[in-house]
């Protein structure tokens, strides 16, 4: 199996074409393109504005039905509309599946737990990763859209967290942010080696809380108040936001391309959920003002911290980015419209500078939108 | 990592191992050599622990649940706070009781918002703190409908009270040497200012007469699984008593309990080197 610099193994297996891209994201895009480029040469042959001959028509039709062929051998790439909502059904379907499979793991041991000895207890709950693991690596073998794949990984992640939490009760142990840290390295070793987002973002979720909580225990706190909203978490956001420079660096371009939307959306998402809740309640913060200066402060901070999101997102093509800018602005103006209006104003007057503010909103966006075409930057 | 084991799976395959390894060996570690305590407790103390009603049809586990008397560390007219002053800026709390802030805006430094930290609390079980607090619990003057409720404080509430916390396990021993009467754990612990019925209200008491005092939060672990070599005999006592059987007479609208209820085991839990607790053995109480 072919290596990537990172010394894990590079999918598909290594069956696959050269000129086939590496993941199936890759693959789609080319599906995609090939599709759109047909369609496009119909319209210009329709409207006479380009013709192929005859030969050329068969060679590029040639060309495409074996680049398309080999895309849906290696990836089972979606070739039209009709399948690729049915794929959008299917990851849904995997996504219900996993939870499902989590719930039952989770009642099977409840149900059956008093019954066992304690070894029988520790054996049970520490082999249940392990036969989840065993799991994913069969279906990723043998399954080209790795649906079953994904679906068990997030299992295996639910069965660390459970097996962390039971042997915890067993064993009457303390709870402490140690806990998080090996949830946190299974779920990225987990993603980052497959490939998978969401057991990626729940490993930084929970990397998140722990470096928050480990900090909050050397200021000699109890741990769970490491996980409040507050300065902390903000330089463990802005420490994580570095992680796609990482990956730039250290990671195959077609494992970065994967795991960098979640690199930045997760730490991105957390930071502003974390000003927007400074922004309510300032007593949460560790700075040395007045509650009322700290909530103005994070105020002042929020607005163009919103657009520079936005701004990043766009340069980088980040959908991710872009959505989560649009909608913490949209918050925290809600919060404070709340704030400074509906006590004093008639809730229909209030409703109707909301609307107007919205428009307002849509043609700075819009005029925005022309200035990065007119530059050709989206 | 090999081609039957790559590093996409032996690396998460390894991480599962070493994290349950984690766990046993702190739990071996806890439980190696002699107990820190091995203190009797009854049914008061350490009860069975609740289960909704929507959980309880489908699951087996069995756990107690340790009872911390908070009443008494929060009932006015106490001689002195259960944490006091001393022991909460040994635990570093830094917040000043006696601040002024007629303002009643919230503000750094105040009590209220003082964050929760990591103590080690002693429990004393059945001591003089008990005795004080039912001594001035019966001085206090009552009306009648509240004596089932003195009547139930002093049969049926545990008597484990915090009566003072650090955060260095062995300097809090040395100070209660005798482990069959003071258990130590941690405790999540909280700042309160100390409030006494002479004021209506905290924020109407002389500031001079502020103090700083601890509550007891948490106690962790507060819930200690029931092996399966104990659930039998858990499961062997007679059902608690309910309402009827406890003689319940209503005279003129007042209900009293004519009849005590009576814990029906106590056991002995032992506290291990790491200060987490597990049950060393029970019995039945006649």
């Amino acid at each position: 199996m072919p290596r990537s610099e990172d010394g894990f193994e590079q999918t598909p297996p290594d069956a696959a074409p050269r000129a086939i891209p590496a993941t199936r994201l890759d693959a789609q895009r080319r599906a995609d393109r090939i599709r759109a480029f047909q369609a496009e040469l119909q319209t210009l042959a329709d409207d006479g504005a380009l013709t192929l001959t005859a030969d050329q028509q068969d060679r590029v039709s040639r060309h495409h039905d074996a680049q398309l062929a080999a895309l849906r051998q290696a990836f089972d790439v979606d070739s039209d509309e009709t399948t690729r909502q049915m794929s959008r059904g299917m990851q849904a379907a995997a996504f219900l599946g996993a939870v499902a499979f989590s719930a039952a793991l989770v009642s099977f041991f409840s149900h059956y737990w008093g019954l066992l000895s304690t070894p029988l207890q520790v054996a049970t709950v520490a082999g249940a990763p392990l036969l989840a693991l065993a799991g994913v690596e069969y279906a990723a073998r043998r399954e080209r859209t790795q649906y079953v794949a994904s679906l068990l990984a997030l299992v295996a992640c639910a069965a660390v967290v459970t097996e962390v939490m039971i042997l915890g009760h067993v064993f009457n142990t303390r709870s402490s942010p140690s806990a998080l840290l090996g949830c946190a390295a299974f779920a990225l070793a987990l993603g980052y080696g497959y490939g998978f987002r969401l057991p990626y973002a729940g490993g930084l979720l929970f990397l998140m809380a722990y470096v928050s909580s480990a900090i909050a225990v050397l200021r000699g706190l109890y741990w769970t108040e490491g996980l409040r909203t507050d300065e902390v978490l903000l330089m463990t956001v802005g420490a994580l936001l570095l992680l796609p420079r990482l990956h730039a660096r250290w990671v195959a371009p077609w494992r970065a391309a994967l795991l960098d939307p979640v690199a930045r959306g997760v730490p991105a998402g957390v930071g502003l959920f974390t000003l927007l809740a400074l922004t309510i309640n300032g007593g949460w913060s560790l700075l040395p003002l007045r509650i009322p200066h700290t909530a103005l402060l994070y105020e002042l901070l929020a607005i163009p911290i919103a657009i520079v999101t936005i701004l990043v997102g766009v340069r980088r093509q980040s959908q991710t980015l872009y959505v989560l800018g649009v909608i913490f602005l949209l918050l925290f103006l809600l919060g404070r419209f709340v704030d400074w209006w509906w006590d004093w104003m008639p809730s229909y007057l209030f409703f109707l500078l909301l609307g107007a503010f919205t428009l307002a909103l849509l043609a700075g966006l819009r005029r925005a939108r022309r200035t990065f075409i007119a530059r050709g930057i989206a | 990592m090999t081609r039957f084991l790559p590093a996409r799976v032996g690396i998460p395959l390894m991480l599962s191992i070493a994290i349950t390894g984690a766990i046993l060996v702190h739990a071996a570690s806890n439980r190696r050599g002699t107990p820190e305590t091995i203190i009797t407790l009854t049914e008061r103390e350490l009860g069975l622990a609740y289960r909704p009603p929507l959980t309880s049809a489908d699951t087996t586990e069995l756990a107690l649940r340790l009872r911390v008397h908070h009443h008494a560390a929060r009932s006015p007219g106490q001689p002195r706070a259960a944490i006091d002053e001393p022991a909460m800026r040994a635990l570093g709390f830094t917040c000043d009781p006696r601040r002024d802030n007629r303002t009643g805006e919230p503000r750094r430094g105040d009590c209220s918002r003082e964050l929760d930290r990591l103590g080690y609390v002693v429990l004393e079980y059945d001591g003089p703190a008990w005795q004080a607090h039912l001594t001035a619990l019966e001085a206090e003057p009552r009306q009648d409908d509240e004596r089932p409720r003195l009547s139930d404080e002093r049969t049926n509430a545990s008597r484990l009270l915090a009566v003072d916390a650090g955060p260095d396990v062995a300097a809090l021993r040395r100070r209660y040497p005798d482990g069959a009467r003071y258990l130590i754990l941690a405790a999540k612990i909280g700042a309160d200012v100390e409030v006494s019925r002479a004021y209506g209200s905290k924020a109407s008491i002389p500031i001079a007469e502020r103090r700083l005092r601890g509550q007891v939060l948490e106690v962790v672990p507060a819930r200690i699984n029931v092996p399966r070599e104990r659930r039998r005999f858990f499961e062997s006592l007679p059902p608690p008593q309910t309402l009827d059987e406890l003689h319940i007479v209503i005279t003129d609208g007042v209900s009293e309990n004519l009849t005590e209820t009576k814990p029906r085991y106590e056991l002995r839990l032992a506290i291990g080197q790491r200060m987490e607790p597990w049950i060393v053995d029970a019995r039945p109480l006649p």
